[in-house]
């Protein structure tokens, strides 16, 4: 796994290193999370430590918006997520990358959770629910942004976020899968489970929905 | 996203909102997420350790009907006394070997008959299967070494 070496306190042969030699050691220092998802499932409790860590801002922020901003649910799928992992292991193919593999499974335990909250009449799949409230945490001011600029940059992305909730749960995986968390088109699709076609009809059938959204609020 | 894959959305206005998409702000994920998701794993998983294949439990329904099958299947023909029979004798000559068979059925005895009492005996045997008991009596030597026999004493 890539890490950038300016976030690593590193060891310290690494100090006065040209960056990008800093950041070779720094690849061939950091296992790579499968080698980590080996040494978790071997009872190395640190090394699961080091594996949740990489993936608590991606797959958290994934799960935060793919539940519509409910923290305290993201909180506990996130917790599920790792602990279905963990008991699956022996469905977890080598050869395979592991962040598709738990991501897939983060995808799916959201589905189960949707169904299950749809049967007890909590939430439709297609996600509008109470969540819209749930606190968010305050952005700061970006560098080179003064404060109007940067009110009217919440306020776009709050209603982007707003447009996103009124996306079909299949809708928003797409999306949030390719352009939130970074993934190809055929990662996603290897997510999700289905054929890459179909991945791309999802993908563009969402922007259109979205691109309309935000269309009728310049209007 | 790859080069390739901006291109396969041509409409200017969709990437336009695939690139607000990909702007969003980043969740802030619970100061303690990681230990509390340590805290759940090492409470409800617990390693389990490699064990051979053959001496793992099968927990499949339909792979435990399969193995209770196999074995009826398995065992069946020793209903058989003829086929249990060139069995057990096989087993015996190439396998055990006479002297250890001795030894065991030497073994088997001794303990049937020190932990099992008999609840009957073979008279009784005799007398429920309708065999009548002869009378064993001493054969005796006659001076000269000539025996004499049951019906001349």
């Amino acid at each position: 796994m890539t890490v950038a070496a300016a976030s690593i306190p590193g060891p310290s042969f690494i100090a006065g290193l040209s960056p990008a030699r800093a950041r070779k050691q720094v690849e061939v220092v950091e296992p790579a999370d499968e080698a980590l998802f080996e040494q978790s499932l071997n009872g190395d409790r640190e090394a699961l430590g080091r594996l949740i860590s990489r993936y608590e801002k991606s797959l958290f922020g994934l799960l935060v918006k793919m539940t519509n901003g409910d923290r305290h649910r993201a909180d506990d799928l996130f917790q599920e997520t790792f602990l279905h992992a963990m008991r699956a292991a022996a469905t977890f193919n080598r050869k395979m990358n592991f962040k598709p593999w738990i991501t897939a499974i983060a995808v799916n335990l959201i589905r189960d959770d949707a169904r299950k909250r749809k049967v007890r009449g909590e939430v439709t799949l297609d996600g509008s629910t109470a969540d819209e409230e749930a606190p968010r945490v305050a952005e700061p001011v970006a560098a080179g942004e003064n404060p109007g600029e940067s009110a009217e940059r919440r306020d776009e992305e709050a209603y982007l976020r707003r447009a996103l909730q009124k996306l079909t749960l299949l809708e928003r995986e797409v999306v949030l899968l390719h352009f939130y968390n970074g993934m190809t088109l055929a990662e996603s699709a290897q997510v999700l489970g289905v054929p890459l076609g179909t991945v791309k009809s999802r993908l563009h059938a969402a922007l259109s929905r979205l691109n309309t959204l935000l269309e009728h609020r310049q209007e | 996203m790859t080069e390739r894959e901006k291109d396969e959305i041509t409409d200017h206005e969709l990437a336009r909102v695939g690139e607000s998409l990909a702007r969003l702000s980043p969740e802030k994920p619970p100061h303690d997420l990681v230990a509390r998701t340590l805290e759940r794993i090492s409470q409800e998983y617990k390693p389990v350790k490699r064990v051979f294949f053959l001496l793992r439990p099968i927990t499949h329904p339909l792979a435990r009907l399969a193995a209770a099958a196999t074995i009826i299947l398995t065992l069946s023909p020793l209903t058989d006394i003829t086929v249990a029979d060139h069995l057990g004798s096989n087993i015996e000559s190439r396998i055990i070997g006479r002297h250890a068979t001795d030894r065991i059925e030497l073994f088997v005895d001794k303990l049937l008959v020190r932990n099992g009492a008999p609840a009957y005996t073979q008279e009784d045997l005799d007398a429920v299967i309708g065999i009548p008991r002869p009378v064993f009596m001493p054969v005796r030597q006659r001076g000269s070494g000539q025996t004499v026999k049951n019906s001349q004493i």
